[in-house]
């Protein structure tokens, strides 16, 4: 999702790093939170993203359903 | 439909509105819609329980009293379609509106508008469900799992078709919100590994959710075209398979039992480290357990299917799937043990429902254990034991742990202590009539007595007599519940604190009691003492 992650800060940083950062969260680290447009605009393409994504498949699984009935029917 | 979370600028420090209408019906605020989701539960919980009601008072003595057979299988037919998905399906899902954007310090969903709309299919699809109860051919009948051929009777089908299409894209958008809002809107600092177990556990149950409701609206799409458009996937005379169906709908199935508990594993998860002021024991192992038994969850569908006729290789390979879940299930009972361990305890409502759920819970497990193992199924099969089994796992189970969570966090929602004298009696009128209600059930099924029918031998008289005295109290607790919110809401004078519990953890109660209209408009800065979790090496 964020391709360039940011250098870690601490230590607790690299730990974690690999464990799902929020986006943003990178980035408002970095800017001490002072940045609410850049938090609230990767939030709002990574919701919609993920949205889109969730619901495709959710969508497949309903034709994979019905092709299952089809082809053991 | 994207438009995600943060607020627009304009409305920013506004209140929540003052015209009702725009307030509730068009909201897109989490808290609001999760209240909505919540009162909405606790209506469909007391319409299921009145179906209930009529079930054990038809049962309370062998021979026909009071309802016709058709009537009796409408009711169980509709309580099971109620109790799921309209009591405790909405319930979780009005409990992770209300608190996951709190515990992870977001704004709100990521999708405001689209919870909105969640919601409100809602009262459509069960306006819609319950009106079948007055068709000129009645509602359906044919028990919740709507297993063809008898489903196909009668034209109440089409409509259950929609009403389940309904509830299954209202599940389906909720889970899409709740995953958009857990993996876009952690406030900086909020890794996943430092999330509550009770956000851990929604997240996967989302996930469940994606991946099975898409199937059970192939499942009741097919049951429509066979009825209406000539096709036959379950009719065996054009070359269908009933079976087949069977297949498909516990495929969906037996996830969406782990659906209704998964949140309530994190909800006790929640509740017990605060009551004993101790972390949770091994809170990776908690949430690895969830993603184990979600995922076991996948490969034991046919273990509802012992009986027609599976070859010996399914029944055995599904046997031992089953008998698998023990494990991650007894990581989680042993680690809610090992954080009471040593811990100082106190008992406060949340608490007591808390551990019984563990309890009560465990007791349906075991039970479940014994309807894994595949030549005793032939026994048990379809006999009251597995109607007292499924409901010590939904009821002292998936409904405790919610009305547990419900008085954690009611300080919080209502700015008011609950009375904790009326929350105890509330708490041991359930607890021991449930048990007077579900613990005879296994006798009675382990004499012979089948599930879903109105009238019985005479040699089942007594508990039969016992469990629906049970069912009437139980049933009457429930009210001193409805009392104890009311009064809560609009009575009590008791001012809560900031942070209502003295052991209790987490950002959500770095908010004020009651939680403003807006909270995290600005992501907090998070200190890893306030959470729970916030060092884990476990
Ligand atoms: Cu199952």
């Amino acid at each position: 999702m964020t391709k360039n992650w940011p250098t870690a800060t601490s230590k607790i940083e690299t730990l974690h790093d690999r464990s799902g950062l929020a986006p943003g969260r990178a980035e408002a680290k970095r800017m001490k939170q002072t940045s609410r447009p850049v938090i609230e605009e990767a939030r709002k393409k990574g919701a919609r993203r993920t949205a889109m994504v969730v619901g495709a498949i959710a969508f497949a699984i309903f034709l994979l359903s019905l092709l299952q009935g089809l082809r053991y029917s | 439909m994207a438009h995600a979370a943060t607020h627009d600028h304009h409305d920013d420090h506004h209140g929540a509105p003052s015209n009702f209408f725009v307030r509730w019906c068009m909201s897109t605020n989490h808290k609001d819609i999760g209240t909505l989701y919540l009162v909405f539960s606790l209506l469909m919980f007391f319409i299921g329980g009145s179906f209930a009601m009529v079930i054990r008072a038809e049962l309370f003595k062998p021979g026909m009293q009071l309802v016709q057979p058709y009537f009796f299988n409408e009711m169980t037919t509709m309580h099971a379609l109620v109790m799921i998905f309209g009591a405790v399906m909405p319930a979780f899902v009005g409990l992770g509106n209300w608190m996951i954007p709190l515990m992870i310090g977001a704004p709100d969903m990521a999708l405001p508008r689209m919870n909105n709309l969640s919601f409100w299919i809602l009262p459509f699809a069960f306006a819609l469900l319950l009106s079948t109860l007055f068709l000129p051919g009645g509602g359906p009948a044919g028990g919740w799992t709507m297993y063809p051929p008898l489903s196909m009777q009668g034209e109440s089908l089409a409509y259950v078709v929609f009403a389940v299409h309904l509830m299954g894209i209202s599940s389906i958008m909720g889970a899409i919100n709740i995953i958009a809002t857990i993996l876009n809107m952690r406030a900086p600092g909020m890794d996943l590994l430092k999330m509550p177990v009770f956000v851990w556990s929604w997240l996967i149950t989302a996930f469940l959710l994606i991946a099975v409701m898409p199937v059970l609206a192939g499942a009741v799409t097919m049951l429509l075209t066979d009825k209406y458009f000539g096709t036959s996937f379950f009719n065996a005379a054009g070359g269908g398979d009933p079976v087949l169906f069977q297949h498909i709908f516990w495929f969906f199935g037996h996830p969406e039992v782990y659906i209704m508990i998964l949140p309530a594993f994190g909800l006790v998860s929640e509740i017990i480290p605060t009551f004993a002021r101790k972390p949770i024991f091994g809170y990776k192992a908690m949430v690895f357990a969830i993603a184990s038994i979600a995922f076991l969850s996948f490969i034991v569908w046919a273990h509802h299917m012992f009986a027609v006729g599976l070859p010996l290789g399914g029944e055995i390979f599904f046997m031992y799937a089953t008998m698998l879940i023990a494990v991650p299930t007894g990581v989680k009972v042993f680690n809610w043990v090992s954080t009471m361990w040593g811990g100082s305890m106190t008992f406060e409502t949340p608490m007591l429902f808390a551990i019984a759920f563990v309890i009560l819970f465990t007791i349906g497990g075991f039970s479940g254990l014994m309807l894994a193992l595949a030549p005793a199924d032939f026994q048990y099969h379809d006999s009251y034991f597995v109607v007292a089994h499924f409901h010590y796992v939904l009821v002292t189970g998936a409904v405790f742990a919610i009305i547990a969570g419900t008085y954690y966090w009611l300080p919080k929602w209502t700015g008011h202590m609950y009375s904790e004298t009326w929350g105890k009696i509330h708490f041991w009128n359930s607890v021991v009539w449930v048990n007077v209600l579900f613990f005879p059930q296994h006798f009675l099924g382990l004499a012979g007595m089948p599930r879903r029918i109105p009238d019985y031998n005479v040699a089942f008289a007594n508990f039969n007599m016992i469990s629906s005295i049970g069912g009437f109290l139980f049933g009457a607790s429930q009210l001193i519940f409805v009392g104890v919110i009311v009064h809560a809401v609009w009575f009590s004078k008791k001012k809560a604190p900031d942070r209502a519990w003295e052991g209790a953890k987490g950002l959500e109660w770095t908010v004020p009691s009651p939680a403003p209209f807006h909270t995290f408009e600005v992501p907090p800065v998070i200190h890893d003492e306030e959470l729970a979790h916030g060092h884990v090496e476990d």
